[in-house]
């Protein structure tokens, strides 16, 4: 069940309605909510709910452990380790680390047979493990919340908002508003509204209609243009963008409908002027959780260049790994690493915030784009050679022949209403613009939504990010 | 009481500032699509027919969505009166299953039959002078007047049934003595019915459903409108359950008038057999457009009327095709509904055709 889906629409109907009627009974309303996002993540396969409710239950007990038996925190913590990032290695990389192992054997001229095989991932895993693990790290670090009861710690886990694609939310933000009643305001709704709406257009509209134009390049055996190659990496920014950010901002959208605030996941990342700004601007729960957890605990920036740059790349490898098993995301993380690293050698980090000329500032914009366009190319490729192939056919043939341009202008075309929209949130630094507008003009702007993200979308059924 | 009222007001503005733009920008995109009035009606009556003298035409240069007339008021593309010497002149009349209605854009039959014949080397020029709901004895005044002035060499004509239930000597007066007219669409609920989006709506947000539900909804509405078409007309619904002699009669003699007229012309005339997928469900969908006629007349008109026209065919040496035939065992490949073809059975239709016109031997060519 995804929200772009019929089926949801009525999920989701009749669970508001429950919801709305249940008033300010909260412990009630999570109790229906955990009902929910079981139900929920069911409906995918019903293994895949057994699998979250019981390394929950470990997660849970660990933690408990951990703050009764303080001499005890580190084999809590390990064993809490060991039951996410265990499952996460067995059912996420267990393949590919399998792959690789018995490739390079076979290379030495030993030959082994696989211990498994066709391990089937469930969606979503990757997100509601690492959210799940802010709980957990935040407790060894003595920063626990007191009185988290375990429905309160399982609905946080399985919130089905944010199950499947995040944001991944802290433990620190989301639990406490599961532990209070929610008054679900006006301000909730016109702004849930706004969240939903948009992220359906950015997702319906754009990326799915967007598929057309990256997808055939991709397939095996192509064989076209060097124009056709470019304006298909464009698009995929466009695509993998709007697709993940739109899936964000109905999960934010629906989460507001409910009264709770979940963190904002992309702040206009394409207007980034150079990689750190980047990365504070693209999945934001997922650099901020690698930051704070990961870069801060190797050392981050304390001690010296040399292990800061060491320190960025390792994050920047893992953001990869955290994809896919695939050696794609890992040398899109690298490439990720180097121009962070490239960034801080060029430009060091000052106290003071320098304010470059608007065109400066533009022409890096510019300049990041494409190198966040270039980080795409390998990142969508089905292999390290096909993104190579894909690039030496640009960097050979690139040319504004007729295809090209007219590639070029659906592309234009599916992202104009987007770009003039972001304009205007950058220019105002407000995300939720439409709450300042006139009532006629909503009434028009959530028209023109309407029509183009109902009458004009796509048709796919799924999110790219469900597959990390 | 003052600051509902305002709250109501402000909400039925956004609503309205909601709806209009739906409503403008379906336009728009009709206007560019389609090149659709931005004001007004467009619905497939009135984008694609007139009305002239004798009755319902097609609308030189209409369009509808996929639906392309030319200049002449023909679906299909341009052609000048006087025919190309070594052309062969084919004239298609009929109905709906003629004109072409779930086809895709070129693929109704007789744009299909002219590839073909081109395909056999055959030069060929067919005109799809359908009109859908035109009845035979419309077609022949259609053909007299409007299109012999093409002098033709064939007229392939495919039969219908429906406009004979129910006939009686007074009710052939009162049918023969009127003009066929346009659907009327001044009234308001037909100007409601005339707004574009929420018919855009429906043909896209249906398909968005799971199958069940879009079964549920089309039975739902399939009941409704049955519903209401009973309201209507009260007893009568359903109440031809028999053919009778008359309607047979009258049919034979209208078949008789059409050969005289394309003899006269000096034109070859082929017939075609409605091809009749008779299932429940397709006999229930009926009703909405015949809501007169019983499923047993249907049964009955189908042997009857294709005896008769197989008979008359045979009698006067007119090529004759039983499409219920030759379809046999495809239909749910081929067919949409009762009487409508997809691109495939089109293809077959134009199959049949081309055979028989290539036959230059008078006779019964059905398989």
């Amino acid at each position: 069940m995804v929200f772009n889906s019929s089926a949801f629409f009525l999920f989701f109907l009749v669970l508001y309605g429950a919801y709305r009627a249940l008033g300010v009974r909260y412990v009630m309303q999570n109790r229906l909510l955990l009902v929910a996002s079981f139900l929920f993540y069911g409906f995918w396969d019903w293994r895949f709910p057994c699998l979250m409710a019981l390394t929950t239950v470990v997660d849970y007990v660990a933690t408990g452990r951990m703050q009764q038996h303080q001499g005890q925190r580190s084999t809590w913590l390990g064993i809490s380790l060991l039951n996410n990032l265990g499952v996460l290695f067995i059912l996420k990389y267990f393949e590919f680390f399998q792959a690789n192992v018995l490739g390079t054997l076979h290379h030495l001229g030993v030959e082994a047979s696989p211990l498994f095989a066709g391990v089937i991932l469930p969606v979503g895993i990757s997100f509601y493990t690492f959210q799940r693990m802010t709980f957990v790290l935040d407790a060894y670090h003595g920063k626990s919340l007191s009185g988290v009861g375990f429905f309160d710690f399982a609905l946080f886990v399985s919130f089905f908002p944010l199950l499947l694609s995040g944001p991944i939310e802290r433990s620190s933000n989301l639990l406490p508003q599961f532990m209070r009643a929610r008054v679900v305001t006006s301000l909730h709704v016109e702004e849930g509204i706004w969240l939903v709406a948009w992220g359906l257009f950015k997702k319906v509209f754009i990326a799915d209609n967007l598929a057309g134009l990256v997808n055939p390049v991709f397939a095996e055996g192509w064989d076209g243009t060097g124009g056709e190659a470019l304006i298909a990496v464009y698009a995929y920014a466009f695509q993998i963008y709007c697709d993940f950010s739109g899936y964000s901002d109905v999960a934010r959208g629906i989460a507001k409908l409910l009264g709770f605030d979940v963190m904002v996941n992309f702040n206009l990342p394409y207007f980034a002027a150079n990689p750190s700004d980047f990365w504070r601007r693209w999945h934001i729960s997922l650099s901020t959780w690698l930051r704070d957890y990961v870069y801060i605990s190797l050392g981050g920036n304390r001690h010296g260049a040399w292990a800061t740059n060491r320190n960025l790349m390792a994050t920047m490898v893992l953001v990869g790994l955290w994809h896919g098993a695939a050696w794609t995301f890992i040398v899109w993380g690298m490439y990720h690493g180097s121009i962070l690293i490239a960034h801080r050698l060029l430009v060091p980090p000052r106290r003071e915030p320098v304010t470059s000329p608007w065109y400066v500032h533009w022409m890096n914009v510019v300049l990041m784009f494409h190198a966040t366009c270039l980080g795409w190319l390998l990142f969508r490729a089905e292999s390290l050679q096909q993104a190579g192939g894909l690039l030496m056919t640009i960097l050979d043939s690139a040319r504004p022949d007729a295809l090209a341009l007219s590639r070029l202008g659906m592309l234009l075309g599916y992202v104009s209403i987007l770009f003039a929209v972001q304009m205007i949130q950058a220019w105002r630094r407000d995300l939720l613009v439409l709450k300042g507008i006139s009532l006629p003009l909503k009434g028009v702007a959530y028209g023109l939504l309407f029509y183009l993200t109902v009458l004009h979308g796509g048709t796919s059924n799924s999110f790219i990010y469900f597959q990390f | 009481m003052k600051q509902v009222f305002n709250k109501l007001v402000r909400w039925s503005l956004l609503v309205a500032c909601f709806l209009g733009t739906i409503e403008l920008a379906c336009r728009i995109e009709q206007y560019v699509l389609y090149g659709a009035p931005l004001l007004g009606m467009y619905t497939y009556d009135t984008a694609l027919f007139t009305m002239d003298e004798y009755g319902i035409r097609g609308k030189p240069n209409g369009g509808y969505e996929k639906w392309r007339l030319n200049s002449l008021g023909f679906r299909g593309p341009e052609l000048g009166i006087e025919k190309q010497p070594g052309t062969l002149r084919i004239v298609c009349i009929g109905a709906s299953e003629t004109f072409g209605l779930y086809e895709g854009r070129d693929n109704e039959w007789p744009r299909q039959l002219e590839r073909k014949l081109k395909a056999q080397g055959i030069e060929a020029e067919v005109i799809n002078a359908a009109i859908a709901g035109m009845s035979l004895s419309q077609r022949t005044i259609h053909l007299q007047k409007r299109l012999l002035q093409f002098r033709p060499d064939v007229v392939v004509m495919m039969l219908e049934y429906g406009s004979y239930a129910g006939l009686t000597p007074e009710r052939l007066r009162a049918q023969r003595s009127t003009r066929a007219v346009l659907p009327d669409h001044q009234g308001l609920i037909e100007q409601m019915k005339s707004l574009r989006a929420p018919v855009k709506f429906k043909e896209v947000a249906i398909p968005m459903l799971s199958p069940l539900a879009q079964a549920w909804l089309a039975k739902w509405e399939k009941a409704v409108k049955l519903e209401l078409r009973k309201k209507d007309i009260g007893e009568r619904f359903r109440s031809f359950h028999h053919i009778m002699p008359f309607e047979v009669e009258v049919f034979t003699q209208d078949l008789d008038d059409l050969s005289h007229v394309t003899q006269s012309a000096g034109s070859r005339l082929v017939l075609l057999s409605p091809a009749m997928w008779m299932t429940e469900e397709n006999l229930s969908s009926m009703y909405l457009s015949w809501p007169y006629i019983d499923e047993s007349w249907w049964r009955e008109a189908h042997v009857r009327m294709g005896e008769e026209a197989r008979e008359f065919a045979r009698a006067k040496h007119i090529q004759y095709v039983d499409l219920s035939q030759a379809i046999k065992g495809h239909e749910a490949g081929w067919m949409v509904d009762m009487l409508h073809f997809n691109d495939d059975g089109a293809w077959q239709v134009a199959q049949y055709v081309s055979h028989t016109i290539a036959n230059k031997e008078a006779g019964d060519v059905a398989h």
